[in-house]
């Protein structure tokens, strides 16, 4: 970034203001049109400020008025600047529709860059969090082009918007650090957003207020299209954009059909908070997209499907965020989700201190992919131009379906894993974290609890791969090419975090206390650690079905797996492989609460566990790779790997050792002292 | 033709370890029926329709050739003779009613590679369900209850019931006896040591982590020309449960 002048308001340069003032011709023109007009008749500002444009500070305050509950999240030290002249661009015209008026807004703008330089709360007091949550970059080439009758206008159907952080060839960068210049940066980089609305000319396209849905943007059809690179650079410039490492590429690009977006009101603690609601299903174009970071070989899963009889939309998100003070209870969710949690575990907790608050309520996500495209460009031509004759189209899913989703987030500015850092705390961001994903009520179905329950099985939970072309008649009405998933279906999922520090971390930094030290090298990147405790618990049956029926599965077993620990870290680092991996590295110090059950579907109490559960384990030189053909040794290929160090292998751990049971009877004791185990698994087309 | 192919599977295994536990309508060859090739790409026509094909591997306190460590951080899991001196390499086993006493392994390894193995769905019929060796009594609960879905416990209930199939295609081998060289067993790889096994008293304190002599067992699998066994396998599992 160039140097930073204080200047608390924005300035219009004189010579590049322009007005054009035959702006009041109205004449009728559709919409397509309106579209496509850049301020003929209209009005054009070019903005420049050589110095930028900075602010000391920028805080959402929410309950003003209610002592107990005042608080606020305060931006400081603001600098937008560009290194080119008349970076932004705002056309303003008019014309109309049908005789309706339409005003058509488009604003552009070039290389811009934004730090914030501070991210703090702030409590009822008006006292600033000591320490800062971290220091932001965006840069950013992009535009708006909104054409609605006036600005928001909830009753006019055929609003046209066009958002973009990016253009083709001036991709976007967000850049996280916990520090000053010099701090390592995590990036995503080489990004691209644009979201616009289609077909608005015969479609619904509603961007309106009301006191219902707050401000709401919906539409019947837009596009999405957002991908960028994970990147990690750890001795970089100030805010710095050059020789990254890479991680990997990840990508949601195509049609969202029935979006609606709303925010408004809403809270946690007290009555000021924003709502903010997300709906949509995917459209036949939608794809999710996993590739090399920098590259072009990547797989594209698309083609999504609804669960069967699933009304749509097939994902919605309802988020709450608030600033909260200490203390403030962010409501119970339920593990199991059960009428009054009944036979179901209710998690909740209060703030440990001034937190940023996220809730979400009753999220879910109910399609999956059926189609996955292999782009492969060393097939056929240039390794970096995608040729019609790299692409292998293969009927695999990858599914993951959410049947209800419930959250309590607190995120607390400053680095403190263990909740008894001495103030002032470090930089950082520290958060407590309950999150729920369930099938409700159907682990009571599968104890036998609640052997009425309905089977549910098109909104409920699953983790899946599958055959989504078999050569089967699965469902048994005499034709093949029925879909065939196996995995964990119907499952619930939990992952309880207390004092779950977020760090931007250094090659080789110190962690959980000083159990990780220099001399254990763990490598910089993304870091979430806990020295007060993670539980991670799923449950569900192990097994394979018809997708379009999972009512009748071929079960294998109920698995039962809850992983309890007192210190925790897992780290996001770029591989150390070649080609470019995303690595990972992590710890687990188990406690007791830790077991591992699988049980007969039809008889639950005949289980064999392993439990009691203690001692280390510690992922090293993890990553996932994606292969072309000419690296996977003549096929495309998706790699998971890592070393496994056991016990006092581990930095010094404690032995792995565990009971046996065979229900509740106990068979006896197993003791793995220390050891080095490596897993490697691998997906490729047959 | 389904059916028909399962009836042409075939297994080929020479290693120290052949058993590998399939469900059991799979690996079924029977001898009244004509045994006929498959071409690999037929068989991608008959089952998956060109699938995933997957890749494991796991080394239990070895390197990537299967040879014991050691390495940086482990010492001792190669050592010969009784110079097991700390914890490395090591698992034990403590029996209920046998306070402090163990089954103490030193110096394991392992090693398994499995390679194309294939996923897919099917029907249990589809790989034969010959009524002679149905015993519905497995599929019930003591008190004679049938488990499987629907309830119904007759060998065509079993037969239409989907099923989680893990295939192999075939490779091509060669043995030759006169050197012992061998190729293509590559289905498979494993091997496993144990150097010592001991009972452990409880009136040693160091327990698991004993140095105390008297190995009464090792183990060994592995190929006569070093590293883990190879094993070539083709055919089909189906697995379902109940």
């Amino acid at each position: 970034m160039a140097s930073r002048k204080p200047l608390l308001a924005m300035s219009l340069s004189a010579a590049g203001f322009l007005c054009n003032p035959a702006a009041a011709d109205l004449v009728e023109l559709n919409s397509e049109d309106m579209s496509s007009i850049a301020a003929r008749d209209g009005l054009t500002l070019l903005i420049d400020s050589p110095t930028g444009v900075t602010a000391d500070s920028i805080t959402w305050r929410n309950d003003k008025l209610d002592a107990t509950n005042r608080a606020g999240l305060v931006i400081q030290n603001m600098v937008l600047e560009s290194l080119t002249s008349n970076p932004v661009q705002v056309d303003i015209d008019a014309g109309a529709n049908a005789g309706t008026p339409f005003a058509r807004l488009g604003v552009t703008w070039d290389e811009l860059g934004l730090e914030l330089n501070a991210l703090r709360l702030e409590d009822a007091s008006g006292n600033l969090s000591a320490a800062s949550a971290g220091e932001i970059a965006f840069f950013s080439t992009g535009g708006i082009t909104l054409v609605n009758e006036g600005i928001f206008n909830g009753a006019q159907g055929n609003a046209q918007l066009d958002l973009r952080f990016s253009e083709p060839t001036a991709p976007g960068d967000f850049i996280l650090r916990q520090g000053g210049p010099g701090s390592p940066e995590f990036s995503f980089g080489n990004a691209n957003l644009r979201l616009q609305l289609l077909n608005c000319s015969v479609g619904n396209c509603t961007l309106g207020v009301d006191d219902v849905q707050g401000v709401f943007l919906q539409a019947d059809q837009a596009n999405l299209d957002l991908n960028f690179d994970l990147l990690f650079k750890n001795s970089p410039a100030d805010f710095d954009r050059t020789g990254r490492d890479l991680l990997i590429k990840l990508g949601w690009t195509g049609t969202l059909e029935g979006l609606d977006l709303s925010m408004k009101p809403g809270s946690i603690a007290g009555s000021q908070g924003i709502a903010i609601d997300t709906e949509f299903s995917y459209g036949t174009d939608f794809s999710f997209i996993l590739g090399q970071a920098g590259l072009e070989t990547r797989a594209v899963f698309k083609d999504f499907q609804s669960l069967s009889g699933v009304a749509s939309p097939e994902f919605s998100l309802p988020l709450t965020l608030d600033v909260v003070p200490a203390g403030a209870n962010f409501g119970n969710i339920c593990f199991g989700d059960t009428p009054a949690c009944a036979g179901g575990e209710s998690l909740g907790f209060t703030a440990d201190r001034l937190a940023l608050g996220a809730t979400i309520r009753n999220g879910y996500l109910r399609s999956y992919n059926t189609v996955v495209d292999v782009v492969d460009p060393t097939v056929t031509g240039s390794p970096t131009v995608v040729d019609p004759g790299d692409v292998d189209s293969y009927n695999w899913s990858l599914g993951y379906t959410f049947g209800r989703m419930d959250a309590n987030i607190a995120i607390y500015p400053g680095f403190d894993d263990d909740g008894n850092a001495v103030t002032p705390l470090l930089d950082g961001m520290t958060a407590d974290i309950d999150l729920v994903i369930n099938s409700p009520g159907h682990w009571q179905k599968l104890q036998g609890l609640d052997p009425t329950a309905g089977d549910n099985w098109a909104t409920n939970t699953h983790f899946f791969i599958a055959d989504t072309l078999t050569a089967a008649d699965v469902d048994g009405d005499g034709l093949s090419g029925d879909q065939f998933a196996f995995g964990l279906i119907n499952a619930d999922l939990v992952w309880e975090a207390d004092d779950l520090a977020i760090r931007v971390a250094a090659d080789g930094d110190s962690a959980l206390q000083g159990t990780l030290t220099a001399a254990d090298a763990l490598p910089g990147g993304l870091w979430l650690e806990s020295s007060t405790g993670v539980r991670y618990q799923f449950r569900g049956i192990l097994g394979g079905g018809d997708l379009n029926d999972l009512s009748d599965l071929a079960e294998i077993s109920v698995v039962d797996v809850r992983l309890d620990t007192d210190k925790f870290l897992f780290a996001l680092s770029p591989g150390n492989t070649s080609p470019a991996s995303i690595g990972f590295d992590g710890l687990l110090d188990f406690n007791t609460g830790t077991y591992v059950s699988l049980a007969e579907p039809s008889r639950p109490d005949t289980e064999l566990r392993i439990e009691n559960i203690q001692g280390r384990l510690m992922w090293r030189d993890g990553f996932v790779q994606i292969l072309n053909s000419v690296e996977g040794g003549g096929r495309a290929a998706l790699v998971l790997a890592n070393n496994l160090l056991v016990g006092d292998t581990a930095a010094g751990g404690a032995p792995l050792r565990a009971d046996v049971a065979l229900g509740t009877q106990r068979l006896g004791e197993m003791v793995i002292p220390s050891g080095q185990f490596y897993s490697e698994i691998s997906l490729r087309p047959q | 033709m389904i059916a028909e192919y399962s009836r042409k599977l075939r297994t080929t295994a020479r290693s120290a370890l052949v058993a590998v536990a399939l469900g059991w309508a799979a690996l079924i060859s029977q001898g009244a029926l004509a045994l006929e090739e498959v071409t690999d790409a037929e068989l991608g026509q008959i089952a998956g329709q060109e699938g995933v094909s997957i890749g494991l591997e796991v080394r239990i306190n070895t390197d990537a050739t299967g040879q014991p460590l050691p390495d940086a951080t482990l010492t001792e899991c190669g050592s010969t003779g009784t110079t097991f001196t700390n914890s490395e390499c090591r698992f034990a086993l403590s029996f209920q009613g046998r306070t402090d006493e163990w089954l103490l392994f030193r110096g394991i390894y392992g090693f398994i590679d499995i390679n194309e193995i294939r996923l897919d769905a099917g029907i249990i019929s589809d790989a034969g369900t010959p009524a002679a060796y149905f015993d519905a009594t497995r599929f019930e609960d003591p008190s004679g209850t049938c488990l499987l879905a629907g309830g119904t416990c007759t060998n065509a209930a079993l037969g239409a019931r989907p099923a989680l199939v893990f295939e192999y295609p075939a490779t091509a081998t060669s043995y030759n006896p006169g050197t012992g060289v061998s190729a293509g067993y590559t289905s498979l790889l494993f091997g496993l040591g144990i150097k010592e096994t001991i009972v452990i008293p409880n009136t040693d304190p160091a327990g698991f982590n004993s140095t105390a002599a008297g190995s009464f067992l090792g183990v060994n699998i592995a190929d006569n020309n070093g590293g883990p066994a190879g094993i070539a396998i083709r055919g089909r599992g189906y697995f379902y449960g109940f």
